[in-house]
């Protein structure tokens, strides 16, 4: 606690609360988790994160670089990577989308870095001081080929450090870019930010580890051994097909068991990367399942449901990929409907269908016109669906 | 016969038409760039077409809401790609047999950084485009990072002041000499305290345009991101010129020539007085930066003495 207040302000302070920016703490989170090299361009609405890391990582003896794009971004991070440290880029849409091919390098070299993407209204330049949810699949299928993914939300200022944290904590468990999403609002809203608002999910540096080659002593069987460039070895690492000792393969059998081997060791660890809040469980027959901002607008509504005595439960998804099947399908057997509301039209409500439509009526709540869903507007959707059903 | 008589032709003359730009435009009070584009603009006329990026020149180029803040036909493409959207334009105008002049028009950030590669791409293969850089030292739009273009010593939010960085440790990329080293028709380096010097380099441009890759580097400063006082931006400008710091000089088919020749520069402290984001370099840094800069003056000159 002590050090992230002296990063905010530079000097320890026994407050209890902070304003802060959920850009800054985005950084802080990644400098709290040990995070000593970042590479970075400027973009809107992302920038303050390459800012505080520019002014935070020279103190603490780190690497900061900016680079001439975001593709030489992303691949500084993967070179960085490969020495067998951590690394971190930001950046917002267009930029993400340079990212893509080298996302996929990294999954491909396993090498553990964290990319956050706070989203603004696309596509192209779109709008960049609006808020979007549109990165969404992007984050999921954006590079080519079948790849595994873990990408995080952050609704709030607190999810930024704790969410930051986490991300590193996922790269360098399971070897594997980390993406985290955040949106214009969460980006760049300032709050009052608390270790009561960490709350769960609140990492201490006993859980990093950026020991060179290191693997998490539960992954070995999972993870391949890592190749450390400068290690004194002559370790080969390539984008081609290869096998776990690091060279091309032609060979089919290789071939496919290296790629399950790569989306098995996510898929078998949903239990370890699906984070989520489920809020008034068991009591709604509507359950709104909301990630990012939305999730604010959500757990606003729920309030707002109360008190008129609406039946509503909220599903706060952190994690939206590997995709949280077992939680949305406890939920979606309970609830008459699924109500998904996000600043994209429909993007990760169509994931939730494919999951829970045995179950239950998923009913997308897209919105794109660069604001924010109200309360008001996710609760009259509920009344409009709960009336909807008596009516019948 | 007064009117007979030979006269300097004055800034005025090479405008081509009235100001194309709204009155009072969203850029900073001060800034350098809306002299630069509604002087571009004037000289180069009505009919060219503007091919941009999102950058501080957006807010005007793009226009906000329902209105654009100009009058002329605009292509805000994205960022990777400005030079070669505009050669899909110059291209087929050639093959349509349509007559029109296509100017890129681009901060150093763009042109430096994330365009280089896609303006190196259009210089190596001649395209008849106009490529104008307004090098203000930095993304400024983003909140004054870093760029290419940034000198040594300069603050700015990614090569902050502290305990363990005094401002960018590197030098600015030496862009136009880069770009003149791609053998076009035409580069130019230019500023906005010698606007007749730089109406005469955009003529120049545009005939040169009709057969190949023209480029204008203008320094532009800018009044935040530089921490200068907003009636500065062209002191500064005519400071940068005569320090030797921005040389005005150009490179035509072949031909290199200082196109005004500082009898007695001034020494660089001149410079690094005035504008905030170098005040902070002690006598040490000055010197370091007074020996690139005077380094590249030598370069330029003796290109200048072989190929003038």
């Amino acid at each position: 606690m002590e050090r992230w207040h002296y990063h905010a302000l530079q000097e320890a302070i026994d407050s209890s609360t902070l304003l802060v920016q959920g850009n800054r703490a985005c950084a802080l989170g990644a400098l709290d988790a040990g995070v000593r090299f970042f590479a970075g361009y400027p973009i809107t609405p992302s920038s303050e994160i390459m800012e505080t890391m520019a002014y935070e990582l020279p103190r603490v003896g780190g690497v900061f670089l900016q680079m001439e794009d975001e593709i030489a971004s992303i691949c500084a991070c993967i070179g960085a990577a490969l020495t067998g440290t951590l690394a971190m880029t930001a950046t917002s849409g267009p930029g993400f989308s340079l990212m893509q091919e080298a996302i996929g390098y990294a999954t491909m070299v396993e090498a553990p870095l964290v990319i956050v993407n706070v989203m603004r209204v696309g596509p192209s330049t779109g709008r960049p001081t609006a808020p979007s949810q549109g990165d969404v699949m992007q984050a999921r299928w954006g590079t080519h080929g079948d790849h595994p993914a873990v990408v995080l939300a952050a609704s709030n200022v607190a999810d930024m450090y704790r969410l930051t944290m986490a991300a590193v904590r996922f790269a360098q468990r399971f070897r594997t870019p980390a993406i985290l999403l955040a949106d214009e609002v969460v980006g760049h809203m300032r709050e009052s930010f608390s270790t009561e608002l960490i709350g769960r999910y609140r990492l201490t540096s006993g859980d990093f580890d950026f020991t060179p080659s290191y693997v998490h002593p539960e992954m070995v069987r999972e993870v391949h051994p890592p190749h450390v460039l400068g290690s004194k070895t002559h370790p080969h690492v390539t984008g081609l097909m290869h096998d776990e000792t690091g060279f091309p393969t032609d060979d089919p059998a290789k071939s496919d068991q290296f790629l399950r081997q790569l989306h098995d060791k996510i898929g078998n660890h949903r239990d370890e990367l699906c984070l989520y809040d489920v809020k008034n469980e068991g009591k709604g027959r509507v359950c709104i399942v909301a990630y990012g901002s939305c999730a604010r607008s959500a757990r606003a509504a729920l309030r707002l449901a109360e008190q008129e005595g609406l039946p509503v439960e909220v599903l706060h998804l952190y994690t939206l990929f590997p995709l949280p099947v077992e939680i949305i399908q406890e939920v979606a057997r309970r609830v008459e409907f699924m109500l998904v509301p996000e600043l994209n039209l429909g993007q990760y409500a169509r994931e939730i269908r494919k999951m829970a439509e045995n179950w239950t009526t998923v009913i997308s709540m897209g919105k794109v016109d660069g604001t924010l869903l109200t309360p008001r507007e996710i609760v009259d959707r509920v009344a409009e669906l709960i009336g909807k059903y008596e009516s019948v | 016969m007064a009117e007979a008589r030979k006269r300097r032709p004055r800034v005025c003359d090479y405008y081509q038409n009235e100001d194309q730009f709204a009155r009072g435009v969203a850029l900073c009070a001060g800034c350098a760039l809306e002299l630069n584009l509604r002087f571009v603009s004037r000289v180069l006329g009505k009919d060219v077409i503007l091919v941009g990026t999102p950058s501080c020149s957006a807010p005007v180029l793009h226009g906000q809401n329902t209105k654009a803040w100009h009058r002329h036909p605009y292509y805000a493409c994205v960022m990777t790609g400005v030079a070669s959207s505009a050669t899909g334009l110059t291209r087929y105008y050639e093959k349509a047999g349509i007559e029109a002049t296509v100017v890129c028009h681009t901060g150093d950030g763009c042109a430096m950084d994330v365009g280089f590669q896609t303006l190196s791409g259009a210089a190596e293969r001649n395209e008849k485009m106009i490529y104008i850089t307004y090098d203000n030292e930095g993304y400024m739009n983003t909140g004054i990072q870093q760029s290419s273009g940034t000198p040594y010593g300069a603050a700015t939010t990614t090569t902050p002041l502290g305990q363990a960085s005094r401002g960018k440790s590197t030098a600015a990329k030496n862009m136009p000499m880069i770009v003149a080293m791609h053998d076009v028709p035409y580069v130019a380096t230019a500023t906005l305290s010698h606007l007749e010097d730089y109406a005469k380099k955009l003529v120049k441009a545009k005939a040169a345009a009709k057969e190949g890759f023209a480029y204008i580097h203008v320094f532009c400063p800018c009044v935040p991101g530089w921490r200068i006082p907003s009636d500065a931006s062209i002191q500064v400008c005519r400071v940068a010129v005569r320090t030797n710091y921005f040389p005005l000089w150009e490179k035509e088919q072949g031909v290199w020539r200082i196109t005004y020749k500082v009898r007695d520069p001034q020494p660089l402290s001149e410079l690094t007085r005035l504008v905030g984001k170098l005040r902070h370099l002690d006598e040490d840094e000055v010197a370091r930066l007074q020996a690139q800069v005077d380094y590249r003056y030598r370069v330029l000159e003796a290109l200048c003495a072989a190929f003038g």
